[in-house]
């Protein structure tokens, strides 16, 4: 294998294939760059037992990839060794005031509060501004740090977490800084307890003040953004962020599970509001980005990794083996007359009848018959079809393969599933003839639906009275259902207009934010303890109506693209369980309703913004990041192999004895820190001194009882922020820390804060379920278990909450719950 | 080097006399007795006056009988060293619950504790060296593992475990089997010796970070541990452990 690698061409060839995919042999010439046939000949002959050719393509066999993952890991093996962490020590250091728009000082005076700083030990200059986060300030106070010969900075004022603006400055300074958010970490929710509030907000300075000198160096990058972006999912979402990147010039791969474009809504007659029918305006907008040569279509294909970072996210994808070329089948149909094998058709509730291999949907892309994939052994051995294709489109003996796609933004828009929990159940769906979902109502109102057989097939030869059961659903409101039932009630008047259609909600499940205001002027009922009988009858407390259709109007339902998602990126969920898209890394976007549920009309817009979002990040040639990672000190490391069992992303190797982080793999959660137990390693973006020092300025504060909350980025100090943000009022004794993930928290923190003279320590992380390293809230919860139960006086004062971004209130209650016991006991 | 003569004793409490034995058996333990180095030494020799040693090792755990004598070392004596387990931390001695024996430092201040069950002969004697030529003795950063064939632990957590002593030799790392093993959180020096030999480690080298109690809790709420068995941990770490790390 290695024979491979002892040229530089060779080792070109194969990354070139591996990143780029199968490639012709001129292609493939150009891409390596050699010009002479017959070098390029000798070079490639050398390489042959990793490659393969299949008509006029080259492309990486297994061992190929193999070889080519090798070279991957090569690089991006390494973890930064250091041997001892110095601090920066900053000598002078410069502490600005951003008066907020006036908020902060019309809550504590300034002057009395600069004063008092400027004879703590380092500080050399004080300023209060009105807006720091105005840009006609960015100048001036660059201009004041380099005056005063700054090595040091703290602002005082907002959040830089929900405040652009401060975030911005913060970006064009290049001297160590803190920031200390008396705004809503304070001012805003300790408003009627002044004095405690001043107190805190010079202990909260004075802590930055200390921290400043271990704020690890910022390890700024500039990296180059590959014009490349992979869009994950081909439905609605998918293809319309597809089309705009196609159209703005840029190298897409659009890479979809099953085996024609679409997505869910390709099943559906039409779209409410929209006069074409739905499959031909999908089918419209993938013709009309088929021209493109930048756009590369994966169909039947599954991410099976998602690494790296910004400026370069590898992506490799499974395509499962693809027994019809879409390149030769004309559609000719021999195939289908010769198959023997007859099964029901579930897209018409399977009354009709299909073959095991079928003409697609008129406006299926790519235009192809599909083979039945769960049955396909009973292919192999019939294979009549292939026989008898005039145009050899068929080959059972075809190979699924991977590739890897190197691009500079990842689009996800994998979409949901419809609703398939217990309430289908309840409501007897498909055992009680004549119960169906309006997802397969959807598939019978299609133009291509052979209605006459269905009907006929089922038993009645028309219908009459029809039932629309609203909320299927366990998540909450889904938004479009309400449109699609006036869309069924319209369609189905227009067929019949003596039909008694009647829309039917149960009453304790209407959820609060439902836009009935969609359903104005239809037959509501509002049923209480709703149940389906034989028949079908509808039943309910006083309501009792015989019919001839059920349809369950379904909702969303994330929960199987979560958990798919969650084995490739470290995702947070919003309380409703759909991805939040504002957690993801720096470079992969997220949109459509796996972000939360969408009618048509906001699916398009939101495609339409992430596009534009994309296309703002790729247009720009580079971008500044900050680097993170962890740090090793390796005369501390015993290889024992504890930080690798906690992992969430398997970046921990160990080659011969030494511990190794994978670098495209590694997020920076800190799991691994927390449980190495020699101390050996350390996060680049926060040191555990800087932590320390908050820690110790703050216990300083006068008040009794005094709790340190130390809160995760992802949901405990979002919370945090948000009741500030809000404006809750609660207690003034309580100081939080920032920390990456609450499975940083270990015993060694908990009992240093608490031997530094904090009465009690709360843990504010995320729900367990929605952790985004997966493990982080589940360890520290288990963490604070041992510790009570080896030590009883911890028993009341360490305390771990778990909640959402959202959930300042609670975050509030909890904490003055938790200080008040503190109190009595 | 630097230092002419010196006047060592060794001091046996409630020990097995393993200690001593090994201290024996240390090469640079030769070297001084040579010298003449040694003035006490239970039931080698004797006649010497303790009070007037520069350096005194003390075996075994201490009960309340001990303290008067301690005391009285700890005024007169220069440097007072703990040796092994039992002195360091109560160790297997502190089993005897009649007595309430308790480690040394729980008495009087110990300048140095060397742990281990018994501590191993190569310690010993850089510890020998570095007191008789005036070097520091540094104790190792690293955890047993280092020392042990079967790293890295290639588990996942939660890394369950069904017993807390092997059956048998295994040929990998112990926590991969099922074995508590509490090498990652334990010093190193020992060479891993236990485990080598086909047992587990039970930490007698003592807890790495300072405060033991938290590097326990850490470790254990890893593990996937039945409820009786935790206890049993806990004893085992209440003879090595449960204590401030004096360096
Ligand atoms: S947990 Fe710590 S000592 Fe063990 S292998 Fe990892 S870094 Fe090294
Ligand atoms: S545990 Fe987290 S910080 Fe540590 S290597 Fe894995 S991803 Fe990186
Ligand atoms: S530490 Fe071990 S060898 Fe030394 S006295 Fe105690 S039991 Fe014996
Ligand atoms: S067997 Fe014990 S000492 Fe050896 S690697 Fe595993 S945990 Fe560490
Ligand atoms: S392996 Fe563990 S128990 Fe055995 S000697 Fe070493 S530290 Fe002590």
């Amino acid at each position: 294998m290695f024979d491979a690698l002892t040229h530089p061409i060779r080792e070109k060839i194969i990354r070139v294939l591996g990143e780029q995919g199968p490639s012709t042999y001129s292609e493939l010439m150009e891409k390596v760059g050699v010009k002479e046939t017959g070098k390029f000949n000798y070079h490639l002959s050398k390489i042959s037992p990793f490659i393969e050719k299949r008509g006029k393509l080259y492309s990486l066999n297994e061992r190929g990839h193999e070889l080519y993952n090798f070279l991957r890991l090569k690089e991006g093996l390494g973890v930064k060794r250091v041997s001892v962490i110095e601090p920066t020590r900053v000598s002078r250091v410069g502490v600005i005031f951003c008066e907020c728009h006036g908020e902060v000082p019309r809550f504590i005076n300034l002057e009395e509060l600069s004063s008092k700083l400027s004879e703590v030990e380092n500080i050399v200059a004080v300023e209060v501004f009105k807006n720091v986060c105005s840009p006609e300030n960015f100048q001036k106070i660059k201009k004041w740090i380099e005056r005063n010969l700054l090595d040091g900075i703290v602002v005082v004022g907002c959040s830089p977490e929900i405040h652009n603006g401060l975030r911005e400055l913060l970006s064009t300074i290049d001297v160590p800084y803190e920031t200390v958010n008396i705004l809503e970490g304070c001012i805003r929710i300790n408003r009627s307890s002044p004095k405690e509030a001043f107190e805190k907000i010079k202990c909260m300075i004075n802590g930055a003040v200390r921290a400043v000198n271990f704020k690890p160096k910022s390890s700024r990058r500039t990296v180059r953004i590959p014009k490349s972006v992979a869009i994950i999912g081909g439905g609605v979402s998918g293809l319309i962020v597809a089309r705009y990147m196609t159209l703005m010039g840029f190298e897409t791969y659009l890479i979809e599970r099953r085996r024609t474009l679409g997505g869910r809504i390709m099943n559906w007659s039409s779209v409410y509001g929209e006069s074409d029918c739905a499959s031909c305006m999908m089918a419209e907008i993938i013709s009309s980005v088929l021209e493109f040569k930048n756009l590369r279509i994966v169909t039947n294909s599954e991410v099976t990794q998602i690494s790296g970072k910004i400026g370069d996210f590898q992506l490799i994808v499974k395509t499962n083996p693809m027994y019809v070329d879409a390149e030769r089948c004309s559609l000719c149909g021999r195939c289908v007359e010769v198959c023997p094998i007859e099964k029901p058709d579930e897209r018409y509730l399977g009354f009709t009848v299909r073959k095991q291999i079928a003409i697609p949907l008129s406006t299926a892309y790519p235009k192809a018959v599909v083979v039945d994939e769960h049955d396909i052994q009973r292919c192999l051995s019939c294979r009549k079809c292939e026989e008898v294709c005039p145009s050899r489109a068929i080959n059972f003996d075809a190979k699924g393969m991977e590739s890897i796609y190197r691009v500079g933004a990842v689009v996800i828009a994998v979409g949901c599933e419809n609703y398939s929990g217990e309430l289908l159940k309840k409501f007897k769906h498909r055992s009680i003839t004549g119960v169906i979902t309006n997802d397969e109502l959807e598939s019978l109102l299609s133009p291509e639906a052979p209605i006459e057989e269905v009907l006929l097939r089922s038993g009645k030869s028309r219908f009459k009275k029809i039932a629309i059961i609203q909320c299927i659903n366990e998540i909450g409101c889904s938004k479009y259902c309400c449109i699609l039932a006036r869309k069924y009630f319209e369609i189905l008047k227009k067929m019949d207009s003596s039909m008694d259609i009647r829309i039917i909600f149960e009453e304790n499940r209407i959820p609060t934010d439902a836009p009935l205001d969609n359903l104005k002027g239809l037959p509501i009922y509002i049923v209480k303890n709703l149940r389906i009988e034989e028949g079908p009858k509808v039943l309910g407390d006083e309501f009792e109506w015989d019919c001839d259709l059920v349809i369950l109007n379904l909702g969303e339902d994330p929960r199987k693209r979560i958990m798919e998602l969650k084995k490739l990126l470290d995702i947070s969920t919003t309380n409703k369980g759909f991805l939040n898209p504002d957690t993801l890394p720096f470079g992969i976007f997220a949109c459509g309703s796996i972000t939360g549920p969408k009618t048509y009309r906001e699916l398009i817009y939101d495609a339409q913004s992430t596009a534009l979002k994309v296309a703002s990040l790729l247009v720009k040639s580079e971008v500044t990041v900050e680097e993170e990672g962890i740090l090793l000190d390796e005369g501390n490391c015993g290889a024992c192999g504890l930080c690798g069992t906690v992992c969430p992303f398997n970046a921990i190797k160990f080659f011969r004895d030494r511990m190794t982080v994978d670098q495209f793999k590694c997020k920076a959660c800190g799991l691994c820190i927390a449980v190495c137990p020699t101390s050996a390693l350390h996060l680049s973006s926060i040191n555990e001194e800087e932590l320390l020092a908050f820690m110790d300025e703050f216990s300083k504060a006068y008040f009794k009882p005094k709790v340190l909350v130390l809160a995760c980025a992802n949901c405990g100090y979002p919370a945090f922020i948000d009741a500030g943000v809000k404006g809750v009022e609660y207690t003034a004794k309580a100081f939080t820390l920032k920390i990456p993930c609450a499975g940083l928290v270990n015993s060694e923190l908990i009992t240093h804060a608490l031997k530094r003279g904090f009465d009690g320590v709360l843990i504010a992380g995320c729900r367990k379920d929605s952790c985004r390293y997966g493990l982080g809230a589940e360890l520290a919860e288990r963490r604070i278990e041992n510790i009570q139960l080896f030590e009883s006086m911890f028993r009341n004062r360490v305390k771990i909450l778990q909640l959402s971004a959202v959930e300042g209130r609670i975050f509030a209650k909890a904490l003055d719950d938790f200080v008040h016991n503190l109190e009595r006991s | 080097m630097g230092i002419k003569s010196l006047k060592i004793g060794f001091l046996q409490l409630v020990g097995c006399s393993g200690c001593l034995t090994s201290i024996i058996d240390s090469t640079v333990f030769k070297e001084i007795w040579n010298k003449g180095y040694i003035i006490f030494f239970p039931m080698i020799k004797d006649g010497g006056d303790i009070d007037s040693c520069d350096l005194v090792f003390i075996e075994g755990s201490a009960s309340k009988r001990d303290e008067k004598l301690l005391k009285k070392v700890r005024t007169k004596v220069k440097r007072v060293i703990s040796i092994g387990s039992c002195a360091c931390f109560g160790g297997i001695s502190s089993n005897v619950k009649e007595l309430e024996l308790k480690p040394i430092h729980s008495m009087i201040e110990v300048d140095l504790e060397l742990p281990g069950c018994p501590p191993p002969e190569n310690l010993i004697s850089t510890l020998l060296y570095a007191l008789i030529s005036g070097k520091e003795f540094k104790h190792k950063t690293v955890n047993v593992c280092s020392e042990c064939p079967f790293h890295p632990c290639k588990a996942k957590y939660p890394i369950i475990i069904r017993e807390i002593f092997p059956k048998g030799k295994s040929e990998r790392c112990l926590l991969e089997e099922g074995i508590l093993c509490l090498g990652p959180i334990t010093r190193a020096g020992c060479e891993a010796k236990c485990v080598v030999q086909g047992g587990s480690c039970y930490g007698c080298m003592g807890l790495l970070k300072s405060d033991s109690l938290t590097s326990l809790v850490d470790f254990l709420a890893l593990l996937a541990i039945p409820k009786e068995l935790k206890y049993d941990v806990v004893n085992i770490l209440n003879l090595y452990g449960k204590r401030e790390y004096v360096s």
